[in-house]
């Protein structure tokens, strides 16, 4: 394992995370392309992005509407790839490392966004006497999200490449093959089946 | 019609509309400071400023990509409170333009909601996985092999392009769109059919998930028979048949895809378990 890699490779994921929900939000954390990101990075860009891709296809009936918190596929897609990339090369385990990270990634976003909500009543008593520093909580806020996605990665990633001794147990590794190619086609169902739902009721609505 | 100068400015900083999101005030950090900008240059008075800054720090929440209608309707609201001189005349304005943030916001959010995370989104992973299966990329599915790293590689920065264009297309155009409306409350609904664009989206994504699967299953029928022993190859597509019927039975039951996952893990553990006890090597 590189620790150079592993670092760098968690600092772009904490830039990219950023596009998630606080900035921009033009997809550029979405798995299949930070799984190619950080695939290229350590020397494994066309499984990094086919990984981020499957991860894509599961997340894709989470969606961030209102309150909700989805998975977090940026995250979900650097720890596929750097798992993949250090701990084994074995394709599944490295799919459910990812795919598992991003929801227990999405339970810190809700204590950052109940932090936030603290902020929020900071910010509204400072503008009621007269000061005004958005730009600061703005920072803060990106601050915020950027440390805690690289630590979480870093830690993760670490967590995953120890339970990676696992694999060393033939068990183990026949039932994650097993899992994930059912998942794969299982993902592909739900957005087939979520389309022809909204065929349905188009024509329903007619 | 909003000049260029400060269309650009309110554009970039549409991009910060979901920064500080929090269950409180949800975007209303983020609101806060995409028209800050504008506030300072409309209000030259300190309390009026503190006051305008204040009204924007309330409960707000919309589709991020549709915020644009807003901003710019908000902003033109703005200029004309701050250059109104009738005290009765301000204070109904400043009551409407609680009406007009409120109810565009949850109109677009529904819009948005819809068009941009329930159709766009899963569009552009689709087109990325067309773009794979046709330059011969089906290793996702456990056959084939990679054929063209350039397509593998361009799938997902083309899915984000498309993606992209489109939510940039609507941020730039929703504030001058916005800013023309001036106050009305129902600003940008008719800026194109949104049940019909929907509708389309809706036939496109269905008719290209049918053919992605049936495409995926052929190939991993024709694989699983070339190189696995005939039972082996049936137990395969058994398993692509009984993931296809489990994802959508166990949703309707209002249940997420993590369930499903759980499911998957559960029987494929089940599985492998009876195997080994049949001594039965696992073939893949």
């Amino acid at each position: 394992m590189d620790l150079y890699l592993l670092l760098v490779s968690s600092f772009l994921c904490g830039l990219l995370v950023l596009d998630n929900l606080q900035f921009a939000q033009v997809s550029l954390s979405r798995p299949s392309l930070v799984g190619l990101l950080i695939g290229w990075l350590v020397g494994s860009p066309i499984e990094g992005a086919s990984l981020g891709l499957g991860i894509e296809l599961c997340y894709s009936t989470f969606l961030p509407l209102g309150g909700n918190v989805p998975p977090n596929g940026a995250v979900a897609g650097t720890i596929s790839a750097l798992v993949f990339a250090f701990a084994g090369r074995y394709y599944p385990f490295a799919f459910f490392a990812g795919f598992f990270s991003g929801f227990l990634y999405a339970g810190l976003d809700v204590k950052l966004r109940q932090i936030r909500g603290e902020w929020s009543k900071i910010v509204e008593n400072e503008v009621s006497d007269g000061k005004i520093r958005l730009n600061f909580w703005m920072a803060k806020s990106l601050m915020q999200e950027n440390i805690s996605a690289v630590g979480f990665v870093l830690f993760f990633s670490v967590f995953f490449f120890a339970l990676a001794v696992f694999l060393r147990f033939a068990f183990f590794r026949d039932i994650l093959r097993m899992a994930h190619f059912m998942v794969l086609w299982a993902a592909l169902s739900a957005i087939l089946h979520k389309f022809a739902g909204y065929v349905k009721n188009d024509r329903y609505k007619k | 019609m909003i000049d260029t100068k400060n269309r650009i400015c309110l554009f970039f900083r549409s991009f910060f509309i979901q920064c500080g999101w929090n269950f409180e005030g949800l975007q209303n950090i983020g609101f806060c400071y995409v028209v800050s900008h504008w506030l300072e240059r409309v209000w030259g008075d300190e309390d009026k400023l503190k006051k305008s800054f204040l009204r924007h720090l309330e409960v707000f929440n919309t589709q991020p990509h549709m915020s644009g209608f807003i901003i710019g309707n908000v902003c033109s609201v703005e200029e004309m409170l701050s250059a109104e001189e009738d005290a009765a005349r301000k204070e109904k304005m400043e009551a409407g333009l609680k009406t007009i943030k409120k109810a565009l916001a949850s109109s677009f959010a529904s819009i948005g909601d819809r068009l941009i995370w329930g159709r766009i989104y899963p569009l552009t992973t689709i087109v990325c996985l067309l773009m794979w299966l046709g330059s011969g990329f089906y290793f996702w599915l456990g056959a084939g092999s990679s054929n063209s790293k350039l397509f593998v590689a361009g799938g997902p920065v083309f899915s984000v392009f498309i993606f992209a264009a489109v939510s940039l297309y609507f941020r730039w155009k929703g504030i001058g769109y916005g800013y023309k409306c001036a106050g009305n409350v129902s600003c940008g609904l008719d800026l194109m059919n949104w049940n019909k664009t929907l509708s389309r989206l809706n036939f496109a994504g269905f008719v290209l998930c049918f053919l992605i699967s049936l495409f995926s299953c052929w190939e991993v029928f024709e694989a699983a028979f070339a190189s696995l022993p005939p039972s082996w190859a049936i137990f395969k597509m058994l398993l692509v048949v009984s993931s296809f019927a489990l994802a959508p039975v166990i949703l309707k039951r209002k249940r997420t895809f993590l369930s499903v996952t759980g499911a998957v893990f559960g029987f494929s553990f089940v599985a492998v378990l009876i195997l080994r006890v049949v001594g039965v090597r696992v073939l893949w």
